[in-house]
């Protein structure tokens, strides 16, 4: 008899086990951690660049900025300021995309003029950097 | 003997039978994991669909400036240069930050490191009616294996028009 009783328990704790690894299983959710934190602003960063280069015409390339024009005239100006990668539109609207950064900058492939490539390297040296381009579309896919 | 000998036989039994059942979803579940992609996407991989994302652009801005031209196909090379220098640096990491023959490590020390692990690919290929399919491999290891990430755009190529002979 207590041999039974023992070896339900035992069995009820297997099912219970079992229930709760399915339970996470399906439930599962990644832990945040910095790597992926960054990688979300890094794939922020990337969704609004490439919102906005689908309809700019010009790109012009200050001291650490960045300035894209559309067929309406209106602008996006991306600047690197103190380690913070700002995106700024025409109505005003200032937003911090990426903050302690090391070093970063932008480039316009010439003589064309129609690709802009752009490099970040954060502080955290263990960090990956974001580097990629992207053509000027005025519009066009 | 127990009191209520047959209640008793069966509830074990059926914890038994519960219980070996449950079991047995474990490899039912680890293979359904196996088969699932990994829900948090590795740095390295996400530096490499950038790096595809690069050249695809890149040879976007090229046809708007040529329509005419079709990207070359390429074996796998690296991206930077490498301190060897008996492999050539991809033609779409050429002209790199406004470095001619790629970048190098003097050029920007971290940027280099980051970018040395992965090689880039590029095959062409005809499909119908002046529609070519271009697909970037961005190549890398990670945990000792082997990785690939591929981006693929569709470009059209009209042939080119024949030249009129003026008088005819």
């Amino acid at each position: 008899m207590i041999v039974e009783w023992f070896l339900a328990l035992v069995f009820i704790v297997i099912l219970g086990a079992t229930m709760l690894s399915v339970y996470k299983f399906i439930f599962y959710q990644p832990t945040a951690t910095s790597a992926t934190q960054m990688l979300a602003a890094y794939q922020n960063l990337f969704e609004r660049l490439e919102g906005d280069f689908r309809f700019a015409v010009k790109a012009d390339q200050g001291q650490d900025t960045l300035t894209l024009t559309d067929s309406r005239q209106q602008t996006v100006t991306y600047s690197l300021t103190d380690g913070t990668l700002s995106r700024k539109t025409d109505s005003g609207n200032t937003e911090a995309m990426l903050t302690s950064l090391h070093s970063g900058g932008f480039n316009i492939a010439s003589p064309s003029r129609q690709l802009v490539s752009i490099w970040l390297v954060p502080s955290d040296s263990f960090a990956s950097p974001f580097f990629t381009s992207f053509a000027l579309q005025g519009g066009k896919r | 003997m127990s009191p209520h000998p047959g209640r008793g036989t069966s509830l074990f039994e059926l914890l038994l039978i519960a219980s070996v059942l449950s079991l047995s979803l474990a490899p039912l579940f680890y293979v359904i994991r196996l088969s699932r992609p990994p829900e948090v996407e590795s740095e390295m991989e996400f530096t490499a669909t950038l790096l595809a994302h690069h050249v695809l652009q890149r040879i976007v801005a090229q046809k708007f400036l040529s329509p005419d031209s079709l990207p070359s196909m390429t074996a796998e090379e690296p991206v930077v240069v490498t301190p060897e220098g008996y492999q050539v640096v991809s033609e779409y990491f050429r002209n790199f930050l406004g470095k001619d023959l790629g970048l190098e490590e003097n050029d920007n020390p971290k940027l280099y490191w980051a970018l040395k692990p992965f090689t880039c690919q590029v095959d062409t290929y005809y499909l119908d009616d002046y529609l070519y399919k271009v697909i970037v491999y961005i190549g890398y290891e990670e945990t000792g294996r082997r990785k690939r990430v591929f981006l693929e755009r569709l470009l059209d190529h009209q042939p080119p028009q024949p030249i009129l002979e003026i008088g005819k």
